[in-house]
């Protein structure tokens, strides 16, 4: 897959650069592709990008999807000046988005926001967010913990007198 | 680039989903093919280990992306994650967004849910971390009463989050009562983006708002009223005006013509106004403009409305929708 795009991005011409996942993964992206990330964006700009980008706490498997994402949503000048690249719509870009998302499972999800974030992708890092959160919306405290298997380290006791200290943001 | 405001949104103010979404600054979206593939990879169910899958990946999640999280919650739910574990006990007070919905509240009852709301709200701004900065505010409310003391709680947050350094301050109020604005707390350096629902603007809010908050590049009003004669700014880029009342004022001897001056604003949207139309000066930077009005709502005479495409001549792209018996005959006239 990463090959794939590899390829179909040299087609494009510009800049390539390689990035090199935890577990030695490389992926062949361009420039503009590669700068929707904040961080990398600015490691073009000091022209340290030269033997491949080192992501080592970036894993295969998440650099795969987060490559599939700014490959769906780059832009770049050349894209923009040719009708036949630019034919993906924001109706298709929503669906890719919303197809990445909802396939993922709790790990994953957290590795790809630590990625979104290390990174700093704004859009994959508030996509990711805006998820837990509709994961959160609409439920009790305890279907929260049960949802994200968060331990309650609270004694019964600690834990009714935080309730009471905070009554007026629950029902009773 | 930052999602502008249009027309459309009216339905997402007045529906009123906190769209913390737009409070953080987005890469634009632009198109690409989809590669081959790509899709195939995005709906692959990422395999998790068993072990994994219940774990507690999410209270190990720096303060920084869980108070993002948190943004994107209404406020009610966002306080009560304090009773979820001690790494969550603190987190609430210093969430940088607050969506306050007084829809959280409905189950009180109409006209207890009010006092809850507001009792909430209130607890809320006061229990924050101090030293805690507010990055948006927006809250929801239908307003029962008349009497002013209603608008005084609703002034004293929007003066709290200015203070707080809020960029991005939105008001939507059920459209029963509007809200009275004391325009005398509007001073930051730091507010750029206004969304009013249901508020009424008095005179001298528009003043105060170009000597109070230099930073101030979106407005967006939905069924507002205008008391104010002049909307002045030489700092707005992007500029909403949906269904708002233009006050009409009145004097001895003539009708007070309102007016628009905004010399920077690059993107207006004024869809059907209502009241008295008001006058475009100085709208040298438009490029971008959708205007729709009807002749039933909006009082103007011919003079208006030449002036009124004479300030829309510069524009690359207008939407122009006009709804009324009179348009023809003022143009045969002249």
């Amino acid at each position: 897959m990463a090959a794939a795009a590899a390829e179909a991005t040299t087609d494009g011409g510009g800049k390539m650069i390689i990035l090199i996942s935890a577990d030695g993964k490389r992926f062949e992206v361009t420039e503009a592709v590669a700068s929707q990330s904040q961080l990398i964006s600015n490691m073009i700009e000091d022209d340290c990008t030269e033997n491949g980008v080192r992501l080592p706490n970036v894993d295969g498997d998440i650099l795969t999807m987060v490559v599939d994402y700014c490959n769906m949503h780059a832009g770049d000048a050349a894209a923009a000046g040719d009708t036949m690249k630019a034919s993906s719509t924001e109706e298709e870009l929503k669906k890719f988005d919303a197809e990445l998302v909802q396939a993922l499972e709790n790990p994953v999800l957290f590795k790809l926001i630590l990625a979104a974030n290390f990174l700093n992708i704004k859009s994959l890092l508030d996509m990711t967010c805006q998820r837990v959160a509709d994961m959160m919306s609409g439920k009790t405290p305890e279907q929260m913990r049960e949802t994200f298997s968060i331990e309650n380290d609270f004694t019964p006791e600690e834990e009714a007198a935080i309730r009471q200290e905070n009554a007026w943001a629950f029902d009773d | 680039m930052e999602k502008t405001w249009c027309a459309r949104d009216a339905a997402a103010i007045g529906a009123g989903v906190p769209h913390a979404h737009h409070l953080f600054d987005e890469t634009p979206l632009r198109a690409w093919p989809p590669w081959r593939g790509v899709l195939a990879v995005a709906r692959r169910k990422v395999k998790t280990p068993a072990h994994a899958a219940g774990m507690d990946w999410i209270s190990d999640l720096p303060d920084e992306i869980l108070h993002r999280i948190m943004s994107f919650l209404n406020a009610r739910q966002a306080v009560q994650t304090c009773v979820l574990s001690r790494r969550w006990r603190n987190l609430w007070r210093t969430v940088p967004c607050i969506n306050a919905d007084c829809k959280e509240f409905d189950f009180f009852g109409f006209r207890r849910s009010e006092v809850e709301f507001k009792r909430f709200v209130n607890r809320l701004l006061e229990l924050r971390d101090p030293i805690a900065m507010m990055d948006a505010f927006w809250f929801r409310y239908h307003k029962l009463d008349t009497d002013t003391t209603s608008s005084a709680d609703t002034n004293r947050w929007i003066s709290h989050a200015l203070q707080k350094q809020a960029r991005v301050l939105e008001a939507v109020m059920y459209p029963c009562h509007l809200l009275d604005l004391d325009h005398s707390s509007f001073t930051s350096r730091y507010l750029r983006r206004i969304g009013f629902s249901g508020v009424r603007l008095d005179q001298g809010f528009f003043k105060q708002l170009e000597a109070g908050c230099p930073a101030l590049e979106d407005l967006f009003l939905h069924h507002c009223t205008i008391e104010d004669d002049k909307i002045s700014s030489q700092t707005l880029k992007v500029l909403t005006i949906d269904r708002t009342y233009f006050l009409i004022a009145i004097n001895a001897t003539d009708v007070q013509k309102k007016s628009i001056s905004a010399p920077s604003v690059t993107s207006l949207t004024m869809y059907s106004p209502e009241g008295s139309l008001p006058i475009l000066k100085d709208m040298t930077s438009l490029v971008t403009a959708s205007v729709s009005f009807s002749e039933f709502r909006v009082h103007f005479d011919a003079n208006d409305f030449y002036q009124y495409l004479w300030s829309l001549s510069g524009v690359t792209n207008l939407e122009f929708n006009y709804q009324g018996p009179k348009a023809c005959r003022h143009v045969s006239e002249k």
